[in-house]
């Protein structure tokens, strides 16, 4: 379940980071936002094959 | 290297042994315990797949269509509050961590609508959006709060073992799904509590292919596939989904048709396919040959639930490309001939309208087949559904000939151009999800295909093909070469004059429950507890000042009169 926690908690994370940077380099939220959004992608897209095998 | 990563990461989560599920104690008060735990088979993984990859195509889009804005960097932050918010409420394995990040959803949701909050109509969508959900988390609140108080748990597994023991209230039990059900009614924008949603389009357009259409709107849905267990034991509450459901659903469509705005008329339709799979899922609770329909009717609302996310997905963001191509002109009488400007939006756009309809092979076709082959088993729902697909083929191709082709009607249209490659990529995979997720290798993976209901023969098919032929058929004629609405339906296009009641109903509750606090407040607070025992000291203190005279011969007269009464009561006391 670590995987899904990462899930969980990385768009968290990236609201942290884009706090941070607000207003000070936009540019760079918006990347972070978007890689955020990338890496579930990618982690979900795992985490479904591994599961998909077991449960269904 | 993307590929090899990727691999990596498959490899990695494998040999790590996966499990569907896992928790840690939050609160643990007397027998009480609370845990945060994360729970994902089935449907979850579904779900949990719409989120993540329609929220990485918006994150996407929106680097081109908030390139300019100013406040970017909130927007984005929002976007990713959005995304946490979502995958709690997918993963939560129990009612108080659904509800708490159901919560979050709102907030995010309330955020991003008013992104442009110097907009007044903004900052009061936003404000409208956050209002009306409450209504319907309060209802959810009290469901949460029944269920344990009936079960001692609100842990869905926990529940489902207890409740399959037998030992439950059913009228109670009809009461707790109802409510719960209330938070899906704010939360999917169900009648009456829909009248937040079309406003919402005055967030951002990535914000509204995201949240308004893909993910938000659909945890109502998917919140009551996660309580499905409980909707099958309470066939009373279970009908009221139904047939709320159904006329959310027609009445939706039929506001559909007359709107001119390109994203509300996207929104009502978005209203209208959460009615159909409302409706679907409130099936769970019919009882058909002695069984109720259970998982077959749920997994036919959320097979629709899926494929509409993406061709939901890319009509929003395929509007968002058209109002930025058109210098943010959002009037569809404005527009027009956009198929010569924008080839690949038009197209990617025209593939959709397709899937929404129902268009063989499309995979609106599928989900639509689902959800009727479950709606044949009451015929008054099955009417609405089938008259309800006729109406959407309708008003989206009125949206698709008067947009697309004809001349253009404004200079933003005679100017628009294709937008940049960064916010067609998301389009382009979007039609490819359009295409294919009704196929059986697109969705087997979390729902096998036979737990899906398919029509049997090819009557019921062929009746919704020719249904939704007619409504292109006639939207096209009806529409062709037309410069503006030449068939003006006040009612429909005033929205059945919802806002307008609802304005009085809430200006005449207002008012009444404002004067039962004055009246309480002058009387009760003011009048009696308040001012009540200064008056009486007051009055007390007046009628004793007058004895206060200065006058000596008053006093004497007075004293005699005392002395004269206590010798009378001295003499009526010994005889």
């Amino acid at each position: 379940m670590t995987t899904a926690f990462i899930i969980l908690l990385l768009p968290l994370f990236a609201v942290a980071a884009n706090l941070l940077f607000l207003r000070k380099r936009a540019n760079f939220s918006a990347y972070i936002s978007t890689l955020s959004a990338a890496i579930c992608l990618v982690l979900t897209l795992g985490l479904s094959d591994g599961l998909s095998d077991k449960t269904v | 290297m993307f590929g090899a990563n990727f691999g990596a990461i498959r490899r990695l989560i494998r040999q790590n042994g996966l499990d569907n599920h896992g928790s840690f104690n939050w609160v643990k008060i007397a027998d009480f315990e609370l845990n945060i735990g994360i729970e994902l088979q089935g449907l979850g993984l579904g779900m949990i797949l719409v989120v993540t990859l329609i929220g990485f195509l918006v994150h996407l889009f929106s680097l081109g269509y908030m390139k300019e804005d100013a406040g970017k960097a909130r927007y984005f932050s929002g976007l990713s509050l959005f995304m946490f918010s979502m995958t709690g409420i997918v993963f939560a394995d129990n009612l108080a961590m659904m509800f708490i990040f159901w919560e979050l959803v709102g907030v995010s949701s309330y955020l991003l609508i008013g992104h442009w909050y110097h907009k007044n109509t903004a900052a009061e969508a936003a404000k409208k959006a956050f209002l009306v959900n409450r209504i319907g988390d309060f209802g959810f609140m009290i469901g949460i709060l029944l269920i344990w108080g009936s079960f001692g748990s609100v842990n869905f597994v926990e529940i489902e073992g207890l409740l399959r023991n037998g030992n439950y209230d059913e009228g109670l039990l009809n009461w707790s799904v109802f409510c719960i059900f209330c938070g899906a009614i704010g939360k999917s924008a169900q009648v009456p509590l829909h009248v937040w949603l079309p406003d919402a389009m005055e967030g951002p357009t990535p914000v509204s292919a995201l949240i308004h259409a893909a993910t938000m709107v659909a945890a109502g849905v998917f919140m009551l596939t996660k309580v499905l267990f409980l909707i099958e034991d309470a066939p009373t509450a279970a009908s009221v989904i139904q047939y709320v459901g159904a006329i959310t659903a027609l009445i939706a469509a039929l506001m559909a048709t007359q709107q001119n705005d390109i994203k509300k008329i996207l929104a009502y339709s978005t209203l209208s396919q959460l009615g159909y799979m409302i409706m679907a899922v409130g099936f769970a609770g019919l009882l058909s040959g002695g069984e109720a329909l259970g998982e077959e009717a749920s997994n036919a609302g959320f097979f629709h639930l899926y494929t509409h996310a993406f061709f939901k997905a890319l009509l929003f963001l395929g509007s968002g490309a058209i109002i930025y191509a058109c210098h943010h002109e959002q009037n569809i009488w404005k527009m027009g001939g956009l198929i010569g400007r924008m080839k690949v939006t038009s197209f990617t756009f025209l593939i959709a309208t397709a899937a929404l309809a129902g268009i063989y092979p499309l995979s609106g076709f599928y989900s639509k087949d689902a959800i009727m082959t479950i709606a044949a088993n009451k015929p008054l729902l099955l009417v609405i559904g089938s008259f309800v697909a006729f109406l959407t083929a309708f008003y989206m191709t009125r949206l698709c000939v008067v947009v697309f082709f004809g001349r253009a009607k404004s200079w933003s249209a005679e100017e628009a151009k294709e937008v940049p490659f960064l916010m067609l990529v998301p389009l382009l995979v979007l039609t490819v999800g359009a295409i294919f997720a009704g196929q059986t290798f697109a969705y087997s993976w979390f729902v096998p295909s036979k737990d899906i209901p398919h029509p049997e023969g090819v009557v019921l098919p062929l009746i919704l093909t020719a249904i939704a032929v007619a409504g292109i058929v006639a939207g096209f004629f009806l529409y062709r070469g037309r410069d503006q609405e030449p068939y003006p339906v006040q009612v429909l296009a005033k929205k059945f004059y919802l806002d307008e009641i609802y304005n009085i109903l809430v200006i005449l509750f207002q008012d009444a429950v404002a004067w039962v606090a004055k009246m309480i407040d002058r009387l009760i607070i003011d009048g009696l507890l308040v001012r009540g025992g200064a008056r009486l000291v007051t009055e007390i203190g007046a009628v004793l000042r007058g004895m206060q005279s200065g006058n000596l011969q008053g006093y004497a007269f007075l004293f005699g009169v005392g002395v004269i009464l206590v010798l009378y009561i001295i003499n009526a006391a010994i005889g």
